[in-house]
């Protein structure tokens, strides 16, 4: 019984192992951002593809913060964030852009394309760490 | 009139795993791929024109591309850049039932309809895994391909968080 439960095991149909990662992307062209989302909870490996989706340019991101202690949070999980992210909008309002934050930016080596910040000094202190447009 | 030419001459592929089909140059057409090698070759070398070797694609799934490309043989297939502003329209029913396959067999055919450049072919059967992710909540999505769960509840937390600030564009 024990050797036959192993043969039962069932076969993974994960599309990440049959698709090439240009193929798995094109899946979700079909898919809206809200789809997309939900889909990168699915697995470690699916939350890796999807964050480099090409896909991820119809995904507009906004930072919301209340404290300076949230948006210092979040910009910190932006900066390290793997996600290939293509719109994002901070607004500053009256926060600082503080140092710890800015030291994550500088060492981080993600790319951004088309960010905008509400914030002139925040987009010039950002701009080491390479803002391709 | 030059009656002994036949309007769809006849032309052979041969699977990677050494199978020949027969069908017709104007289903053939519809891979840019061949297209490409049948243009090179010009229009008057198409009937001696020997089998086409397609070294990517095995017979199971050759003969599935062959069903799809002789049943839409007359149809004007839209191109690459019109398939990308594609939004879902009207699905023809017999594509809907033709996609009806296991998921094996579904992934092969998005592998062959790339190779052989079939952009609506593409188009139908990336959608038709879409389809099956839709309106599904991960754990739906896992358990449709058996997907296994390698999530630690941190990470979870942390890809809720950075999620929350995602807007549709």
């Amino acid at each position: 019984m024990r050797e036959n439960s192993i043969d039962l095991r069932l076969r993974s149909f994960d599309p990440i192992e049959y698709l090439s990662p240009e193929l798995f992307d094109l899946i979700f062209q079909h898919l809206s951002p809200k789809e997309l989302m939900n889909c990168s909870y699915v697995s470690r490996s699916w939350h890796e593809e999807i964050g480099n989706s090409q896909n991820m340019k119809r995904i507009k991101v906004f930072i919301y913060h209340h404290t300076q202690n949230e948006l210092n949070e979040s910009l910190s999980r932006l900066f390290l964030s793997e996600r290939k992210y293509r719109n994002i909008s901070v607004n500053l309002g009256t926060m600082m852009f503080d140092e710890k934050v800015e030291q994550i930016a500088r060492e981080s080596s993600v790319k951004y394309r088309n960010v905008k910040f509400s914030d002139a000094k925040l987009y010039n202190s950002l701009w080491p760490i390479e803002l391709s447009v | 009139m030059d009656i002994d030419r036949p309007s769809d001459p006849q032309v052979s592929v041969v699977s990677s795993d050494g199978t020949m089909f027969h069908t017709t140059l104007k289903s053939i057409l519809l891979s840019g791929t061949i297209k490409d090698m049948i243009e090179h070759i010009g229009e008057g070398g198409v009937e001696n024109m020997g089998a086409i070797p397609l070294q990517n694609v095995d017979s199971k799934t050759l003969e599935i591309v062959i069903k799809w490309i002789e049943h839409h043989k007359d149809n004007i297939q839209p191109t690459s850049e019109e398939i990308k502003d594609k939004t879902a329209d009207f699905i023809d029913p017999w594509d809907e039932n033709f996609l009806e396959m296991d998921l094996d067999k579904l992934y092969n055919l998005i592998t062959a309809a790339n190779y052989l450049n079939i952009p609506q072919l593409l188009w139908l059967s990336t959608r038709k895994i879409a389809m099956l992710i839709k309106n599904r909540t991960p754990q739906e999505i896992r358990s449709l391909f058996n997907i296994e769960d390698d999530w630690t509840p941190q990470e979870i937390e942390a890809v809720q968080k950075e999620n929350q600030w995602c807007e549709e564009k």
